[in-house]
């Protein structure tokens, strides 16, 4: 376990016909402590999917570093999408089965289909799943390669309200069996409040830091709206700033 | 009309009744009975000259389907990776798409001599524009998402190739497959027809110049049942088996 540093200095698209250079994200350094759960919060379009693909290594083409703090090894990432992204021509085992690194004990994915309810349709093609359904199957998966580091991509969105209440219970369960570095994207403060240690909210682009705080709301409580709710009104009355961002 | 009162083989039989009794009243070596085309057929295979023609037809087949389907597949997929290159030939693959089959044939067998290189030249050129098409299309629509999420966990080269783009160019093959296949059987008689000396197209050349039509439609009997044969215990399985997944 390591803290993870994060440190963009310029990722810029490069100037294209009816644009001029796009700067996405400047001067961005953040750190993440081992095991901590952070919640980065800013509004659609500000550039958090880049910053994702750019810790992930999709996308090679930025100025700055990404390094777990000190062995400096190369992070093992589980990376969970904004859609499932399921390969729809192998079954729901198969491809959590593929996304295993060669040499890792599969074990714990039995445990896991069992938690989220999935054991029953391991044999099932991710087509005849529903939405909320294919969402724990990509939740799995990217629990089950074991990650240094787990990248959520507002993974709950277009979900509704009662089954993305469940499956945020879900991920806080298995994450708190294996406690392991989180970054997770939202837009919605209330869901950041419910699952975060720490928020971090970034401004709109050129994306950088913008203010932090942490969630001290304990974790038996987090499922009673009213402290949310609480926490939150403190959170905006105290800067103005974050709700007119969001 | 309810079609379970008309089942495949009550169908068949309405056409051989058709045929027959066409041919009685005709009663001309034009059109013979099925009788006479069915004993033709008989004789022409125990005299083993109809295995042999189609034999060396089917060979000629696979050869250049099996050529046209790879080297197609391959500069298909190549094109439809890169956009440049794939504009800059876009006006190439339309000519040789607009080149009649007969004019294809009678170059090959101009520049190339009367040999077997040139015939099955000609099959695979006539073909090859129809299956770049065919799979560019697929390349071009490789999902982009699921190639993130590979490259994400961290596939290797192979493992995703093996599931995550097969997959996805697959339909696409076994479309150009089975249009090939429709496609090339009908271009390789004339082929035959016009510089080989054996094979179906030859045979079906000798039967018009001696006017033996029961011949003629003996063997395109044989070849067309061949043809389903294939397409129906090959290919077909192979479609439904790239179709399981879906819903």
């Amino acid at each position: 376990m390591t803290r993870i540093l994060i440190d963009i200095d310029l990722k810029a698209y490069p100037a294209k016909r009816g644009s001029g250079v796009h700067v996405a994200i400047k001067d961005l350094h953040l750190e993440l402590a081992a095991g901590e759960f952070v919640c980065l919060v800013g509004p659609s379009g500000c550039g958090k999917t880049t910053l994702l693909n750019l810790i992930a290594g999709l996308d090679t083409q930025f100025e700055g570093r990404i390094q777990s703090g000190e062995t400096g090894k190369p992070l093992r990432i589980g990376y969970m999408f904004q859609n499932p992204r399921l390969l729809p021509w192998r079954t729901v085992r198969e491809n959590i089965d593929l996304a295993l690194p060669e040499g890792l004990d599969g074990k714990p994915v039995d445990h896991l289909l069992d938690v989220m309810g999935l054991s029953q349709s391991q044999s099932q093609y991710p087509e005849r799943l529903s939405l909320g359904m294919s969402r724990r199957v990509a939740l799995v998966r990217a629990f089950a390669i074991q990650p240094t580091l787990l990248l959520m991509d507002e993974p709950f969105v277009s979900l509704d309200a009662p089954t993305a209440r469940k499956v945020r219970q879900l991920l806080i369960r298995v994450w708190q069996e294996r406690p392991h570095t989180v970054l997770f994207v939202t837009h919605d403060l209330r869901e950041a409040i419910t699952l975060a240690d720490r928020l971090i909210f970034l401004s709109p682009p050129p994306m950088s830091f913008l203010h932090e705080v942490a969630v001290d709301i304990p974790r038996s409580e987090r499922e009673k709206e009213t402290e949310v709710e609480v926490f939150r009104n403190r959170l905006i009355s105290g800067h103005p700033e974050i709700s007119m961002m969001l | 009309m309810r079609s379970d009162f008309f089942p495949p083989i009550v169908s068949a039989f309405l056409f051989l009744a058709i045929w027959g009794g066409l041919a009685f009243l005709l009663d001309s070596p034009a059109l013979p009975a099925p009788s006479v085309v069915f004993q033709v057929l008989y004789q022409e295979t125990l005299s083993g000259q109809l295995p042999y023609h189609l034999g060396i037809t089917l060979a000629r087949l696979l050869v250049s389907f099996v050529l046209a389907m790879s080297l197609g597949s391959l500069m298909g997929i190549f094109l439809g990776q890169h956009e440049k290159l794939d504009r800059f030939f876009d006006n190439w693959l339309v000519i040789f798409l607009n080149i009649p089959a007969l004019v294809t044939i009678i170059l090959c067998y101009v520049w190339f001599g009367l040999s077997e290189l040139a015939a099955i030249a000609a099959v695979v050129v006539n073909k090859l524009p129809n299956v770049v098409v065919t799979v560019r299309e697929g390349a071009r629509a490789l999902d982009r998402d699921l190639m993130e999420m590979a490259q994400a966990f961290q596939f290797k080269r192979w493992k995703t190739l093996r599931h995550v783009v097969w997959p996805q160019l697959y339909p696409y093959l076994i479309g150009a497959a089975r249009t090939g296949i429709a496609l090339i059987w009908k271009i390789i008689l004339v082929v035959e027809l016009l510089g080989r000396n054996n094979g179906m197209g030859y045979q079906l050349h000798l039967f018009f110049q001696m006017f033996n039509v029961a011949g003629i439609l003996a063997y395109t009997i044989a070849f067309v049942t061949v043809i389903q044969l294939i397409e129906a215990v090959v290919l077909k399985p192979l479609d439904r088996h790239a179709k399981r997944w879906r819903r």
